[in-house]
């Protein structure tokens, strides 16, 4: 979620692209699985989330021209795509959580089933969150974006980000700890 | 009250609850080809800037024609036939008939396992292909726990080439039915003397053959498109600074009823546009955005809120109207709302729209500086009592007290404010961690927040507060349009 230093280098690849159009499959392999998982989490249907994907690669691709790099493209990216699952019309519903991957929790059975409780008590939690909060955990677990991203994307500065994050954490831990009380 | 930083292990379980399958490889690699597709149409158009498709050569050519017949036979039998020319079809949108308009003559569907594919309609005009389908009983999992029923359609041509779609989208179909869902999608033109295509459907289905046949003429609504002059204005604000604070970084968020709006003309700046206008045989449909260009009180909320647009005749009197969700931009761009509505004639013009407010996001702030000293000791305490007012709300400062690793800030509201905790930054220096609390009291709203940092900062200090929240900018925004004279009319042209 940092930024990572291994990154190839974003503004190459977004100048390639405008200069070349056949060059935009850096970008997209670079963008697509967090796009798809943004928009899976946002939607909860797959066909949808799929379309939603393809909407938004195939908008930036003719909106690159346009796009003017500042170092925020995937806050660009991102936005697009918020647009197009806002314009699913459909009603929102969660990713079952049968359906989530789940990483399997080493140890013991018994160390396993809290796990998946927690897990399930946390998912419960979180999909009772106002759409704004929600969101910010959507864009920082599911999309893994840095702070800096979402701070762009959300008009926010990253501090107000990290610490409006923060705070939603801190009252989620509460309430999941009372919940296992 | 907690100081918080999030532990890594709270972190994994977040990202745990809220995981979601990685995208499908399958559906990976298609998209890529598909826009690597793209991308080489696109590359070549570039290279190429005086390429057109042939079906635009033909449209430009009829209406160079129709402009020299305007010179020669005058200008409503020149109306008459660009009449002709375009059509309103409800729920496709604005179609370009000069070469006639192919149709499927009926829903065609197949049947397997269970899943049924409908293409329900299909619209094919010189510009765009038009295709609705929808699929029914999809298992969202096999059995081997892999997803199915996904990919997107395409169409084949009879030489094998097949035509990616462009756009569009759909929902699901009902609550009742979770797994079936009903799509348009635009693909690019079929060539003109195409009547038969192949449907691709998706969920390892059959093929579906679609047989075209040339729409009737009355098939699509007369449509002529004009001109799309309006004025357009905006509230100014009357900026009041509620209380003496030493900066306030963003305007104060006039949410205040009583707060004056002048309208003012905004040609260039946020507000109201209109960019196309059709006129049928029995309305109007006006389409247009609403555009952020930066000088808001807040940034455009696309995605939520309403926009609670007032449509009135010249006599002041409200207009009934329908939104027409099947007219818009090929691409969209953030921060604009789009809208397209259909008016009904008579229509008593101009017409005025009014957008009464908009939902901004807004991040209100207050700066305030305090010298701690150079050395500020655990404990101490700099009573403040100062009243700010963020984003409409009043909240009292009552102090800054120094802790082990930072400042803590103790604030409160009147039990009437909801629920809106306040950021608290030092300006100019990154804290490490921090947290807050709040304490609901009869009266009063109680809060506490910490901001701890690897190294303390010192002496003069600034204290950042900002509130966020999304609020109903209150306008109006205004848009007039005035419909064309009376030569616009049903009956049939006599000729000049």
């Amino acid at each position: 979620m940092a930024e990572d230093p291994g990154k190839p280098d974003e503004a190459s690849l977004i100048a390639a692209a405008r200069q070349d159009p056949g060059e935009f499959g850096q970008i997209y392999q670079l963008y697509i699985q967090s796009i798809f998982r943004y928009l899976y989490s946002r939607i909860g249907s797959l066909p949808e989330a799929e379309d939603a994907t393809a909407q938004t690669f195939l908008a930036a691709l003719e909106g690159l021209g346009s796009y003017q790099h500042r170092g925020h493209f995937a806050a660009w990216l991102f936005a697009i795509a918020r647009r197009k699952a806002a314009d699913t019309s459909r009603a929102r519903r969660q990713v079952p959580l049968e359906n989530a991957e789940q990483s399997p929790a080493e140890g013991d059975i018994l160390q396993q089933v809290i796990q998946t409780e927690q897990a399930a008590a946390l998912a419960e939690l979180i999909s009772a969150l106002p759409e704004e909060e929600h969101e910010l955990i959507r864009l920082r677990y599911v999309a893994e974006l840095s702070f800096s991203e979402m701070g762009r994307l959300l008009n926010r500065s990253e501090d107000a980000v990290k610490k409006s994050l923060y705070r939603l954490l801190d009252r989620l831990q509460g309430q999941l700890e009372v919940s296992h009380e | 009250m907690n100081d918080f930083a999030p532990s890594h292990q709270l972190e994994d379980k977040i990202h745990a609850a809220v995981a979601v399958p990685p995208a499908r490889p399958e559906f990976v690699d298609r998209l890529h080809t598909d826009l690597m597709h793209r991308a080489n149409m696109k590359d070549r158009k570039a290279l190429r800037p005086f390429y057109m498709r042939p079906a635009w050569i033909a449209l430009l050519a009829v209406i160079t024609l129709l402009i020299g017949s305007t010179l020669i036979i005058g200008p409503r039998r020149v109306y008459a036939a660009m009449r002709q020319l375009f059509g309103y079809i409800p729920g496709v949108g604005i179609v370009e008939q000069s070469n006639g308009i192919r149709i499927l003559a009926g829903p065609v569907s197949v049947e397997q396992s269970g899943i049924t594919v409908t293409v329900e309609q299909v619209v094919a005009d010189a510009t765009r292909t038009f295709v609705a389908y929808s699929v029914v009983g999809i298992p969202s999992w096999d059995k081997s726990g892999v997803p199915i029923c996904t990919d997107p359609p395409s169409l084949q041509l009879s030489d094998g080439s097949t035509l990616s779609f462009l756009g569009g989208g759909g929902g699901e179909i009902g609550p009742d039915k979770p797994f079936s869902f009903a799509t348009n999608y635009i693909f690019p033109p079929l060539p003109a003397d195409v009547r038969q295509v192949v449907f691709l459907s998706p969920c390892q289905m059959p093929a579906i053959q679609l047989n075209l046949i040339l729409a009737p003429s009355d098939f699509a609504t007369p449509a002529v498109e004009i001109a799309a002059t309006f004025e357009s204005s905006g509230p100014q604000y009357t900026t009041t600074t509620p209380m003496p604070v030493p900066e306030q970084t963003f305007p104060p968020a006039p949410n205040n009823p009583s707060t004056p709006a002048t309208p003012t003309p905004v040609p260039h700046g946020s507000g109201l546009h209109l960019e196309q206008v059709v006129e049928l045989d029995n309305a109007y449909i006006l389409a247009g955005n609403f555009t952020d260009v930066g000088d808001l009180a807040g940034v455009l909320s696309v995605d939520e809120g309403t926009y609670p647009v007032l449509i009135t005749a010249a006599d002041g009197q409200p207009v009934s109207y329908t939104s027409r969700n099947d007219i818009r931009p090929a691409v969209e761009l953030g921060g604009v709302w789009y809208w397209a509505y259909e008016i009904p004639k008579p229509v008593h013009g101009p017409l005025t729209l009014t957008l009464t407010s908009i939902p901004v996001h807004q991040e209100n702030s207050v700066q305030i500086p305090l010298d701690v000293g150079k050395n500020p000791q655990l404990g101490q305490k700099w009573e403040l009592n100062r009243t700010v007012n963020l984003g409409g709300y009043d909240f009292v400062i009552d102090d800054i007290a120094k802790v082990e690793n930072g400042y803590s800030i103790h604030y409160h509201t009147n039990a009437s404010v909801p629920d809106l905790s306040l950021i608290i930054l030092v300006a100019g220096v990154d804290s490490t961690q921090g947290g807050g609390s709040s304490n609901r009291q009869p009266q009063e709203v109680l809060y506490s927040e910490t901001i701890n940092f690897d190294s303390p900062p010192t002496g003069n200090l600034t204290f950042l507060l900002i509130l966020h929240k999304i609020v109903q900018l209150p306008g109006p925004w205004t848009l007039t349009w005035s419909p064309p004279g009376p030569r616009i009319s049903t009956v049939a042209w006599s000729g000049d």
